[in-house]
């Protein structure tokens, strides 16, 4: 058996075809279950969930005297207003990579991968500018002593402070890619093996 | 009212078509369940991307490379989803009716083996066996002629060993 032979009994089945009902407008109202829509589901949950959390604790702040100046808890808006930004940047690329093959399937897995490849630099990027940021925050609070409750960290000599900021810039990058692989890390490999199936 | 419209010509462009999107997914889903799901997708997919659809290509040709691309990228096979919609119904046998002559057990064989292909291959296959010439299959997959041609022979080797096999 060839695969030409097949060619009939493909072409049979055309004839023999004679449609299916099915009711279009409820297709269309469906939500599509691949692995990006479930990534977008969860981005998407992420963006709501993180800045109603931010308002929540900035709430708590403004309307408590007491911890107007928390420190910790300022951190943790910002925090959560960065990680907001960042969620927010995913469902756009997931929004970008839905897009339809405009030309053939492998410019578009190829596009795919570049769009990904990117992104993951960008991310890493991203987050040791805040980082960056972050670390000059605090030193420039303990510098002038506004906040009391970072006395603790101030109190510790500047080699030690400078290690674990030291750390923390080696650590970052695989903190980074590893949860950028937990989100499109098994997707990466898949357009990459359909792209070398292609080449 | 335009969007109307625009629903109307793409229900009848998919009615026209929609066994390129069958074959498709019995070419991709394993199970029925996956076929439903994946036919889902595809519409879905194409539904979206139709407002872009200036018609500079064929439909059909249109229709092959966002059907694939969502077969091949965005499909996962799901095991114990609950349908969504109302196309419990469908039923996705294609070449399977045809398994009535003495050629029956062979037809089985080489669906089999086509089935043991990678995604690309299985795309490449589906448009050879629906006659489309190395141009358009081009035009689809992005992979240029010269090298389609090279899968080509590849492929049908490789059917014949596992076929042997």
């Amino acid at each position: 058996m060839e695969l030409d032979d097949l060619k009939q009994n493909w072409k049979k089945a055309d004839q023999q075809y004679k449609g299916e009902d099915y009711d279009l407008s409820k297709i269309l109202t469906a939500k599509a279950g691949g692995p990006l829509d479930a990534l977008r589901v969860a981005y998407k949950r992420q963006l709501i969930f993180l800045p109603a959390t931010a308002a929540f604790l900035t709430f708590i702040c403004l309307s408590d005297k007491t911890l107007n100046y928390n420190a910790m808890i300022w951190s943790a808006v910002l925090m959560l207003l960065f990680l907001t930004y960042g969620y927010y940047r995913n469902y756009k690329l997931i929004q970008v990579m839905q897009q339809p093959a405009e030309d053939g399937i492998k410019q578009k897995l190829e596009k795919d991968l570049q769009v990904l490849h990117y992104n993951v630099k960008r991310e890493l990027l991203l987050y040791r500018f805040f980082m960056i940021v972050f670390i000059a925050a605090l030193e420039i609070t303990m510098f002038y002593d506004l906040v009391p409750s970072y006395k603790g960290w101030h109190d510790i000599i500047i080699p030690i402070r400078l290690t674990v900021y030291a750390l923390l810039f080696i650590v970052q990058p695989y903190v980074t890619k590893y949860f950028f692989k937990q989100s499109y890390g098994q997707y990466i490999n898949k357009l990459q093996e359909l792209v070398d199936q292609a080449s | 009212m335009e969007n109307t419209k625009l629903h109307q010509t793409f229900e009848q462009l998919l009615k026209a078509h929609e066994l390129l999107v069958y074959k498709i997914c019995r070419l991709y889903g394993d199970t029925e369940d996956d076929r439903k799901d994946l036919f889902q997708d595809i519409v879905i997919q194409l539904w979206k991307a139709y407002p872009k659809f200036r018609g500079d290509a064929k439909f059909s040709t249109w229709l092959y490379r966002i059907g694939l691309n969502v077969a091949i990228t965005q499909f996962r096979k799901q095991k114990n989803k609950i349908y969504a919609s109302d196309i419990e119904s469908m039923n996705l046998v294609i070449a399977d009716d045809t398994y009535s002559t003495e050629k029956d057990e062979q037809f089985k064989e080489m669906y089999a083996a086509i089935e043991k292909l990678n995604d690309i291959e299985k795309a490449i296959v589906m448009l050879y066996l629906e006659d489309k010439s190395y141009e358009e299959m081009e035009e689809i997959l992005g992979i240029s002629n010269g090298n389609l041609r090279v899968k080509m022979n590849r492929i049908k080797e490789k059917l014949r060993q596992i076929t042997k096999n």
